[in-house]
């Protein structure tokens, strides 16, 4: 009972948190960020949990705890921003494609596309089908790598910055 | 599937696992059914609204650090004007609606109303720009990134 409780409580934290995420982002005008580093964070954390639980048969990670962990990682250069007050750099990448993501081709549905593949793996995982569950996690961290790689160059001059 | 192990804590198996992916996969869903609806674009701005990123390093003509400090030139229309707000007084904020200077900062929508702004140097070149219609909203962002062009903490 006590442990069904804790994880009842546990559970309530992370929306919270959830919720207080969101709404900060909101506040910021920054939703179209929150959308892209969350979705991707949760879909890679959800893809890296299915490769582990493909490699250790019988390991469940809890997804909550590999989204939060992706989501994490994903959000990093904006934690760093707001309580570091360190700017953006194109390095930043290292973060999921915390830049290039916003120059890639159709970022909100590659972000979107990301996650749904992540949790489609876990899923897959979690029912015992690895060739599917590895499958799924590869299609998902491809996307991404490959909508960073497509991402047109971060401009250096005004010029470069109007839209054709 | 859906047997649980000796010793799984209720909650945190195969099978609530997969129902908590589904539902935030349909909020997911949702979110950005919502954002597609609400008429805005995959890419705002090309994805270069609010990137928060100092990638530029260019003169314009026009444009000043008034008093050699960090400056923000915010372009926007008439009617938006009268809604100023002041930086810390480490940094100076000039307020434009010169629809000339708004193609030369690259923010002709700042015409119409989307503001935009450039965050410009001491030595007087341009560092940042973007649109963003809250701008007043926000001088936290403005004043972090003011803050590694020349200019002291608050």
């Amino acid at each position: 009972m006590m442990r069904r409780l804790a994880v009842l409580a546990a559970f309530a934290g992370v929306a919270a948190a959830q919720v207080a995420l969101a709404i900060a982002y909101q506040n910021r005008g920054t939703w179209w960020h929150y959308l892209l580093h969350q979705l991707i964070g949760w879909g890679v954390g959800l893809s890296v949990a299915a490769g582990l639980m493909v490699w250790r048969r019988g390991l469940v990670i809890p997804p909550v705890l590999a989204a939060v962990a992706g989501q994490l990682v994903s959000i990093g250069p904006d934690l760093m921003f707001r309580f570091l007050r360190m700017p953006h750099e194109p390095s930043m990448d290292l973060y999921l494609g915390h830049i290039s993501i916003h120059r890639g081709p159709s970022p909100v549905l590659v972000a979107l596309a990301v996650f749904l593949l992540g949790g489609w793996a876990w899923i897959a995982a979690a029912a015992r089908r690895p060739r599917l569950a590895l499958g799924t996690a590869a299609v998902a961290i491809t996307l991404l790598t490959g909508a960073c790689l497509a991402a047109a160059p971060i401009p250096t001059q005004l010029s470069d910055m109007l839209l054709p | 599937m859906g047997i649980r192990a000796p010793g799984e804590v209720p909650g945190t198996g195969r099978r609530a696992g997969t129902a908590i992916i589904v539902a935030a996969q349909l909020v997911a869903v949702g979110l950005v059914v919502g954002w597609f609806a609400a008429g805005h674009p995959s890419a705002p701005d090309g994805g270069l609204s609010q990137l928060d990123l100092l990638s530029l390093h260019e003169r314009v003509a026009g444009v000043t650090a008034v008093g050699g400090r960090p400056t923000m030139v915010v372009v926007t229309c008439p009617t938006e004007v009268r809604r100023v707000r002041l930086l810390s007084s480490s940094y100076s904020l000039v307020v434009s609606t010169d629809p000339a200077l708004a193609d030369r900062l690259a923010l002709p929508r700042a015409k119409g109303c989307q503001a935009g702004y450039v965050l410009v140097d001491g030595e007087g070149f341009v560092r940042y720009r973007s649109y963003d219609p809250g701008w007043q909203r926000h001088p936290e962002e403005q004043e972090i990134l003011l803050e590694h062009l020349g200019g002291r903490r608050r």
